[in-house]
């Protein structure tokens, strides 16, 4: 029976969080029944209704309406809170005792007509023996501009289904019914079931208010009075529109077809949730494509969720190959220097003794060259060379630290004072370093040029005399510090060549009861084990050349100082050349993988792939337009219903620009979108229509004429058809 | 013919004999490094590999000693050129052990 009103109801306005509303409010304790916490002073009234943040409240007090108490309420609460006039009447029916209680909200502009009504309907009785039929109520109350609304179903003191049914037909304007709940959940249930329904505070106590207030619905859309929230309950396409409009909305181009971009449609999208629904292969999918290459070509931050690409996001997010490898990941030294040494590396050849031989015996032969005694001297030595590369390291670092520490925000930290001390000591340090550095250089250019000298004397002095030149040194120490700067860097490359690895795990999403998944981040320097195909692909395949270089580089440590040395470290230079490769950074292997809260290997299915990267997107904080191609797909409806809408409806009331292809009625309905795009294909070819549920139209953009019931539209693409949804209703009640 | 002035005390000085004789008519400067012997035939001008190698166990000594050579000439020796050539060779060798081997030390007091 119910039911059977629910179909002949008005559809029903849905109510969800947005503008806090109590239709059913006392502020007078009228009857013996009611508690004293009803009576409420001014003051309270007012510090109570501005700290709950409630934007219209009915002032519905049991059988009596006080007009001095209200128009004293609305002056004081005025700006913050409108204040609707009211009264909570005794409905009798049937025995003595068959009583309900019926809430009547007047228009304020008929305030003085309403008290009236009132006055002259309870006259001759208090609020404790009032009582009254329905016929009466709607005949005296409904020319005030009227909404009529009884308990209902799980409140106390509820309607019959005999009385909603008159009260119904006596109603000229149908839509003034609205079903009182006991509660949110409750009313939800009804509104689910097509029955206008609303839940009130009936508060009994001002000291719990707001604190109840948790309970109240809100409205989806911002009224702006009562005659505003009237015409949103009569579906007045202007107001809704008039409202809609509140939100600001932005024309995009969007192509329908991907072969043909001839075809342009402009939509406005709103800074809420926008749905594109419609029969498969009519070009949704298109829509979302298009809107993405739009966003991506003006740099607007925004995130695309396609269904059927989770499998690619999840390929994405895995991959390696872009990713930096990195030895000081490990704590490692990635030895640039040291291959940069072994690639250039050449042996010194050192003095030929018979140099000597020659020098000796001509050097008898000529008496003027022993006069020249300059012929007879050796090259200063130079110890300039390591001490000079030794204060570059450290003008380097010491730059590098300035650097670093200048990221620092200083006086978060230090006083002024402190902070400057460190400042001066650092380029006290800094100018010293690059004070030693010029001295250093100078004496180096000295001693070069000296040697220069001497060596341009003793050739002169060789081609005068005909005698042979000096040696300068016997090679040795060209020799040994040739071969111990090689040793030094293959032994340096060897002590970072270590078995290490590091591991990262960053957060993928939640797939419920099996918990977090991860991704888990792996940097390893190549150790000994075996190769696998994974760690194959772990070191781009470059792993079997790595190994052969690591063996090398080994092997020629034990050589250096051995006459075996030549042929190795050719090899080995043509390979490090050949392999691209001049860092222990080439050694370093990546690889990623998903991992379950225990961190043990997790292939997340197809559906969790789905929940992960739906969470993903939803989550993206940066973003302002979210763009969503059946993210139903290979999800639970409890899931979309639970999770899903409620986050999408969130991001909407964030003001982000959702837009939405669905075949999900959850999604599509429920999420009350203000822009709904129906596209369509029929004999006329292709049509697009647009318009939203609060108007309950849909139409078509090139044809102002063609407009279709939004309401059946939905259920015939969303739900199959109105038969098949009532049929499944009928099924569901069966059951319970 | 040898220097005993050293900069920088080292501790571990090694002192090496090393002989300029005669070998199968050629003369040889005879080196003896650890259980190695290396000869130097200074009548010949292919002996660069001998010298290498010979270098190459006198680092491995030179990192770990302050070697200083002494020369050392068989009484029956009598070719003075060569006595020249071997004396100045082992000069130089020396200085230039010498510097490698403050090299090192600094660069051990440097880590």
């Amino acid at each position: 029976m119910r039911t059977a009103h629910a179909i002949l109801s008005t559809d029903p306005i849905i109510w969800i969080k947005l503008m806090l509303i109590d239709l059913h409010c006392h502020t007078r304790k009228a009857r013996a029944g009611d508690g004293e916490g009803r009576e409420v002073s001014d003051d309270l009234f007012v510090e109570k209704i501005k700290a709950s943040g409630v934007e219209i409240v009915a002032v519905t007090n049991h059988n009596i309406f006080d007009s001095e108490q209200f128009l004293r309420l609305q002056d004081k609460i005025k700006g913050d809170c409108m204040l609707w006039p009211g009264v909570e009447l005794d409905i009798g029916y049937g025995g003595a005792h068959d009583k309900y209680h019926l809430l009547v909200i007047c228009n304020p502009k008929n305030i003085d007509g309403f008290e009236s009504a009132i006055v002259e309907l309870t006259s001759g009785y208090t609020p404790e023996n009032f009582v009254v039929g329905v016929e009466t109520v709607v005949s005296k109350f409904e020319q005030f501009d009227c909404i009529f609304s009884p308990h209902y179903i799980g409140k106390a003191r509820s309607i019959p289904d005999e009385e909603y049914e008159k009260l119904f037909s006596l109603l000229s304007n149908k839509n003034r019914l609205i079903a009182e709940a006991s509660n949110v959940r409750s009313m939800g249930i009804f509104i689910s079931h097509g029955i206008n329904a609303i839940t009130g505070s009936d508060i009994k106590d001002w000291n719990n208010y707001p604190g109840i207030c948790v309970e109240l619905p809100e409205l989806r859309l911002d009224v702006g009075g009562y005659e505003h929230f009237c015409r949103l309950l009569d579906r007045d396409p202007a107001v809704v529109k008039t409202l809609l409009d509140k939100n600001r909305s932005s024309p995009y181009d969007v192509y329908p077809c991907h072969d043909n971009f001839d075809i342009k449609e402009t939509l406005h999208f709103y800074k809420e949730v926008n749905v594109i629904f419609g029969d498969k292969g009519t070009g949704k999918s298109e829509v979302i494509s298009s809107l993405a290459n739009k966003m991506k070509s003006e740099g607007i931050p925004y995130v695309e969720y396609i269904s059927g690409s989770t499998k690619d996001y999840l390929d994405e997010l895995l991959r390696t190959d872009d990713m930096e490898r990195s030895a000081r990941i490990l704590g490692l030294n990635s030895c640039e220097d040291d291959f940069e040494t072994i690639i250039n590396w050449g042996d010194k050849s050192p003095t030929p003794i018979v140099e000597y031989v020659e020098y000796f015996k001509t050097r008898t032969n000529k008496d003027s060259v022993k006069r020249v005694g300059w012929s007879r001297t050796s090259d200063m030595v130079n110890h300039s060379d390591n001490l000079l590369a030794k204060i570059l390291e450290d003008l380097d670092n010491i730059n590098f630290g300035i650097e670093y520490l200048s990221k620092i925000e200083m006086k978060s930290y230090l006083d002024s004072e402190d902070g400057m001390i460190l400042n001066n000591i650092l380029s006290a340090l800094k100018n010293a370093i690059e004070k030693k550095m010029k001295t250093t250089k100078v004496e180096k250019k000295a001693i070069d040029l000296t040697n220069f000298t001497l060596r341009a004397f003793r050739e002169y002095t060789s081609a005068k005399t005909g005698s042979a030149t000096r040696p300068q040194d016997a090679g040795f120490g060209k020799f040994a510090k040739n071969r111990l700067a090689l040793k030094m860097a293959i032994n340096n490359i060897n002590s970072n060549l270590i078995s290490k690895e590091n591991n990262r795990y960053d957060f993928l999403g939640d797939i419920g009861e099996k918990g977090k998944i991860e991704i888990e981040i792996c940097h390893r320097m190549l150790d000994d084990s075996p190769v696998t195909k994974s760690s194959y692909k772990e070191f781009s395949g470059n792993i079997e050349k790595l190994k052969k270089l690591k063996k090398k580089i080994r092997k020629i440590r034990t050589l250096i100082l051995t006459m075996s040395l030549d042929n190795e470290i050719v090899d080995l230079k043509d390979k490090l050349v050949k392999y691209g490769v001049n860092s222990t950074d080439d050694f370093v292997g990546i690889y990623k993988q998903t991992v379950d809260k225990d961190h043990n290997p997790y292939i997340p299915s197809k559906g969790e792939c789905s929940i992960i990267f739906i969470q993903r997107a939803l989550g993206n904080q940066a973003a302002t337009v979210f763009l969503l191609d059946e993210p139903e797909q290979s999800m639970a409806n409890s899931y979309i219903d639970d999770i899903i809408r409620p986050r999408i409806t969130q991001l909407g009331r964030q003001k982000k620009t959702i837009i939405l292809a669905t075949h999900n009625a959850n999604l599509a309905v429920r999420t009350l979108p203000y822009l709904t795009v129906y596209r369509s294909h029929g004999a006329s070819g292709y049509n697009t229509y647009i318009g939203n549920p609060f108007s309950n139209q849909l139409e078509n953009i090139n044809n102002p004429i063609d407009k279709l019931d939004w309401k059946e539209v939905s259920m015939r693409i969303l739900e199959g058809g109105k038969e098949a949804f009532y049929d499944r209703e009928g099924i569901y009640e069966s059951g319970r | 013919m040898t220097e005993r002035v050293y900069m920088n005390q080292d501790d571990n000085k090694k002192s090496l004999t090393v002989k300029l004789k005669k070998g199968s008519g050629t003369d040889l400067l005879v080196f003896e490094l650890g259980n190695k012997t290396h000869k130097l035939n200074l009548n010949s001008e292919d002996n660069q590999n001998d010298i290498k190698s010979m270098f190459c166990d006198l680092i491995l000594l030179v990192e770990t000693n302050l070697v200083e050579f002494v020369l050392d000439i068989d009484n029956s020796y009598d070719n003075n050129l060569m006595k020249d050539v071997a004396a100045s060779y082992i000069s130089d060798l020396n200085k230039e052990i010498k510097s490698l081997r403050d090299e090192i030390l600094s660069e051990n007091s440097n880590e």
